[in-house]
């Protein structure tokens, strides 16, 4: 009996041996899946962009390898200081987004500061109206001539000269920087909730004061979201035009995007292949500022603040400094973001822009709003926005979740090229990937080109990254073994995920959902090259309003659209509070 | 006779079937005429015939696709116009900055896709050409009255553009209101007069009246010399004079000037006595046009009196003589001597463009780099 049985196990054992062999891990199956989809979505794009710079032909037409792009490019005389202007630029308004940003984060999630959802709602509103607005709304503030800050300094204190000038080095910067606030507070709002307090708790009870904490123990901690702040922030700014274009061309100061602009408007259709060289720069100085973060945040055990240890963040008692904390919050919520938005506001209730004066109040009226309302064309860019917009934020964050849990969990080949993948099309400015999506899709024969897809596809693979960050910074935040504890009562892979890991993301995954539905109102060069006839969406919409002098009514439509967004950011901040960490109280 | 199964019978009729309808999309496609085969043999036809002929194919085809960079509103009020004159007839118009369109036109067409039946084209008309992408009309768009000069062989023209030297009004004493270009130059306006940075047209004009070598003079005279105030697009231009951030504007639309007049705006504009130029936009009936009658009966609504009048509704001076005008003042400007005074820069005027550009990278894109 005994041989027999021995002889059955026996002649089972290979049999289940080799079904373990050729069992396949779901895990492996996504990450396959994923690489196949932000493949899809962002290396073919990619790589016609590369394509684009040997070629001395526009896509789709015969052409011959050449390095005469290169040469083009960047081989002219105003390159250089254009790339240090760049620097200047890019550096100074990163600052001032990180600083304002952070610290209007940290009074709203760790303090006890009265009027933190005031703070909150304020704070999202450039991330909600379009660059260009609020760039020609702080011309309207810092106009050496005719700026109102001018005015009233001259009306109230006398002066006989300017004191403000929006044309100059120090305007665009102060533009651009306060115009991005609203993502370095997203991000490090996220990560400040997520913290677990007891460090902090454990340097005051050493001594340390409020501020000291935040700067030895607080923003070390948070290092990977500290760091991607910075990153984005400060690519965003080197890509950025608004500002550069409205006061630094009159001031003449050019940057990159100046010459890109110089060089590829010269010539009627655009050059596609000059845009994609100059594209290159922007992608060279993301692929080091990834390998930068990832190497300083290598040890990421180090930045671990939400561990298997029950705990509820606590917010600072700041005691006589609440009222000061909340009202000097308030007053450079004031200077940077409330200001613009009143000349916005003031425009869309004129004919045309004029100084606030008693006269001009006489001209007020609702002509513009009832104007936009009129336009039938508004209410299908809409809807088209929200539905571009809501499935590639949702879908986006979704993937995001998955790329993250691989970059910073496990140890897969191909997971960093899978990071800078994401991360690339960042560089890429939106009207080349629009070129880039416009050919590969006349070209093959997947009928998506004038349908709403080829919108969802383009802003996936452009602004994904967005998510990924914040979803990077989320996730170094969670420490395995949460995770860890799941798959060791026996849950699959899976299963832990969806049921462990995403809840704990949910405050980064949400910023990212409303960073990328937010972008799908705001941006306006990729929008503009691939919708069609029924699929225009509201940048198109916008940049049309733009391009036909209608400021005014561009205003209004810019105050609606804020408005129905505050409302979403509500939504989602609640959203954010009842599945995130619980704070106590 | 050797037994052939019921299967066999049933896979050959199938394969022919397909043989048959693959040579048909074949044949089809090759003898499928293009719009200038259709529209050479309309030419041949009676008046009446003919229009008989494009209106009955334009209400089989159903459809139209229009590429342009009309405004919304005036956009649409034609098309509302055209489709309740022609109700058959459907008309998706897509509407982006020009640059933007003539972009995506392109590149359908390079990629082999025709999906456009009528392009917007300024600049960028030779890349429209050397594709042989626009069909020639045989004069079809347009009737024995609309002016001659502004219909070619492959475009026409619709509307007249003129740029004009606009001042403010609070700012500025109308007798001190340079009336040239040339009177820019004075060194009392050093500092006083905005441009645009990028401005082609009013270069174009230039080398078209002066030539390469006084319009080289002259620019770097006025932006050099001169130091013209540099500004990007000529709605923040205009919006800068009316705000009073400058007393003069040296190129913007005449058009845009009547607009914000109407609205309050203390601002006025003249016609320069050296140099007047106007932009004279065109469109172009695609050749591989997938509604070829239908496109050429919108082309004819377009330039007829009833479609001009729309526009003109809207500010926008009208080629038809005809053609109705919200602002008197710039019918004036189209009218004889006027309008033989004035530099028309059209489709064809491309090889002026190109070397406008390179005076406008020589002396206005250095002030953008001057820090």
């Amino acid at each position: 009996m005994a041989g027999t049985q021995g002889a059955i196990g026996a002649s089972h054992f290979p049999l289940t041996v080799a079904r373990q062999r050729w069992r396949v891990r779901p895990e492996l199956l996504i990450v396959a899946a994923l690489i196949a989809v932000v493949g899809w979505l962002v290396a073919i794009p990619l790589a016609m962009v590369v394509w684009g710079t040997f070629r001395d032909a526009a896509p789709g037409l015969p052409g011959s390898f050449t390095l005469n792009n290169f040469v083009r490019a960047y081989f002219n005389v105003g390159l250089l200081q254009a790339i240090q202007n760049s620097l200047i630029f890019a550096g100074g308004a990163s600052m001032i987004s990180f600083a304002g940003g952070t610290f209007l984060a940290w009074v709203t999630e760790r303090t006890d500061a009265p009027f933190r959802r005031v703070i909150y709602a304020l704070v999202l509103v450039p991330v909600i109206v379009p660059g260009i607005l609020f760039a020609t709304s702080w011309l309207f503030l810092l106009n050496p001539t005719i700026g109102a800050l001018n005015k009233f300094a001259s009306y109230c204190c006398g002066f006989e000269t300017p004191i403000f000038n929006g044309y100059s080095m120090g305007g665009m910067i102060w533009a651009e920087g306060v115009d991005n606030f609203s993502l370095p507070f997203l991000l490090m709002a996220a990560a400040f909730r997520s913290m677990d307090p007891s460090l902090e708790e454990a340097a005051q009870t050493a001594g340390a004061g409020v501020w000291t904490t935040m700067r030895t123990v607080t923003l070390p901690v948070l290092l990977p979201a500290v760091l991607a702040t910075l990153l984005i922030s400060f690519i965003r700014a080197l890509e950025s035009f608004e500002a550069p274009a409205i006061m630094g061309i009159p001031a003449g100061i050019a940057v990159f995007a100046t010459e890109v602009w110089l060089a590829v408007s010269r010539t009627r259709p655009a050059d596609f292949n000059l845009s994609a060289t100059f594209a290159m720069g922007y992608l060279l100085v993301t692929v080091v500022g990834v390998y930068l973060y990832h190497r300083a945040t290598k040890m990421s055990e180090r930045y671990v603040t939400v561990t298997g240890k029950g705990y509820r963040p606590t917010r600072f008692k700041l005691g006589y400094w609440r009222w000061p904390t909340a009202l000097f919050s308030l007053f450079l919520l004031g200077v940077a973001i409330l200001l613009p938005l009143f000349i916005l506001i003031w425009t869309s209730l004129l004919p045309f822009y004029m100084i606030p004066s008693w006269q001009a109040l006489s001209l007020v009226s609702l002509q513009n709003y009832r104007d936009v309302l009129a336009l039938d064309s508004a209410y299908e860019a809409f809807v088209n926005t929200l539905i571009v917009g809501g499935s590639a934020a949702a879908i986006g964050s979704l993937l995001s979740a998955v790329i993250g849990w691989i970059v910073i969990r496990t140890r897969l080949p191909g997971r960093r090229l899978l990071d800078v993948l994401a991360f690339a099309p960042i560089a890429i400015p939106g009207t080349v990937m629009g070129i880039a999506l416009l050919w590969l899709y006349l070209s093959l024969p997947i009928p998506i080109y004038g349908t709403l897809w080829i919108l969802l596809f383009g802003f996936l693979g452009k602004y994904m990254t967005f998510a990924v960050r914040s979803t990077y910074a989320s996730l170094t935040q969670i420490h395995k073994e949460l995770e860890e504890a799941s798959t060791s009562c026996g849950a699959p892979w899976l299963r832990t995920f969806a049921r462990v890991t995403l809840p704990l993301m949910a405050p980064g995954l949400l910023i990212g959902f409303l960073f990328i539905l937010s972008l799908s109102f705001r941006v306006l060069g990729l929008p503009v090259m691939i919708s069609h006839v029924n699929t225009r969406m509201m940048p198109s919409f916008i940049f049309s309003l733009y391009d036909e002098g209608k400021y005014e009514v561009l205003s209004a439509l810019g105050v609606l659209i804020m408005l129905f967004l505050l409302a979403i950011a509500a939504v989602s901040r609640y959203v954010a509070k009842k599945f995130g960490v619980q704070e106590s109280h | 006779m050797a037994y052939v199964s019921e299967n066999a019978r049933v896979r050959f009729s199938l394969a022919v079937s397909i043989a048959i309808l693959f040579m048909m999309g074949f044949l089809n496609s090759a003898l499928g005429a293009s719009a200038e085969e259709i529209y050479a043999g309309l030419a041949k036809m009676p008046k009446e015939q003919r229009q008989k002929t494009i209106l009955e194919r334009a209400n089989k085809e159903g459809k139209l696709m229009v590429y342009g960079a009309t405004d919304e509103a005036i956009s649409k009020a034609i098309i509302t116009g055209f489709q309740k004159t022609y109700p058959s007839v459907k008309v998706d118009y897509l509407r982006e900055v020009s640059s933007a369109i003539l972009a995506k036109a392109m590149m359908e067409v390079n990629a082999g896709r025709w999906s456009w039946d009528l392009l917007s084209v300024g600049p960028g008309y030779n890349e429209v050409k050397q594709a042989k992408a626009a069909a020639r009309h045989y004069g079809l768009v347009a009737d024995e009255s609309y002016p001659k000069q502004f219909v070619g062989a492959d475009w026409i023209g619709f509307e007249i553009l003129p740029l004009v030297i606009a001042y403010n009004k609070t700012l500025t004493k109308a007798a001190d209101v340079p009336k040239s270009y040339g009177d820019l130059l004075d060194p009392k306006w050093k500092g006083k007069a905005a441009i645009d940075v990028n401005p082609d047209n009013l270069v174009t004009a230039m080398i078209k009246k002066w030539g390469k070598e006084k319009t080289a003079d002259w620019l770097d005279k006025f932006i050099n010399g001169n130091q013209a105030l540099i500004r990007r697009g000529h709605t923040v231009q205009t919006q800068l004079l009316a705000s009073g951030e400058y007393p003069i504007a040296s190129e913007v639309y005449a058009y845009r000037v009547e607009q914000l007049m109407e609205k309050g705006a203390q601002i006025d504009w003249l016609v320069p006595a050296d140099v007047a130029e106007a932009e004279v936009p065109g469109y172009v009936i695609s050749s591989q046009a997938p509604n070829p009658y239908a496109a050429l009966l919108y082309a004819q609504y377009r330039t007829s009196k009833e479609g001009q009048s729309i526009a003109g509704g809207f500010g926008r001076i009208g080629v038809h003589p005809q053609s109705e005008l919200k602002y008197p003042r710039l019918r004036e400007l189209v009218k004889s001597p006027t309008l033989d005074r004035l530099t028309l820069i059209n489709v064809e005027d491309q090889k002026l463009w190109d070397q406008a550009s390179e005076l406008i990278q020589k002396y206005v894109a250095p002030r953008v780099r001057a820090k």
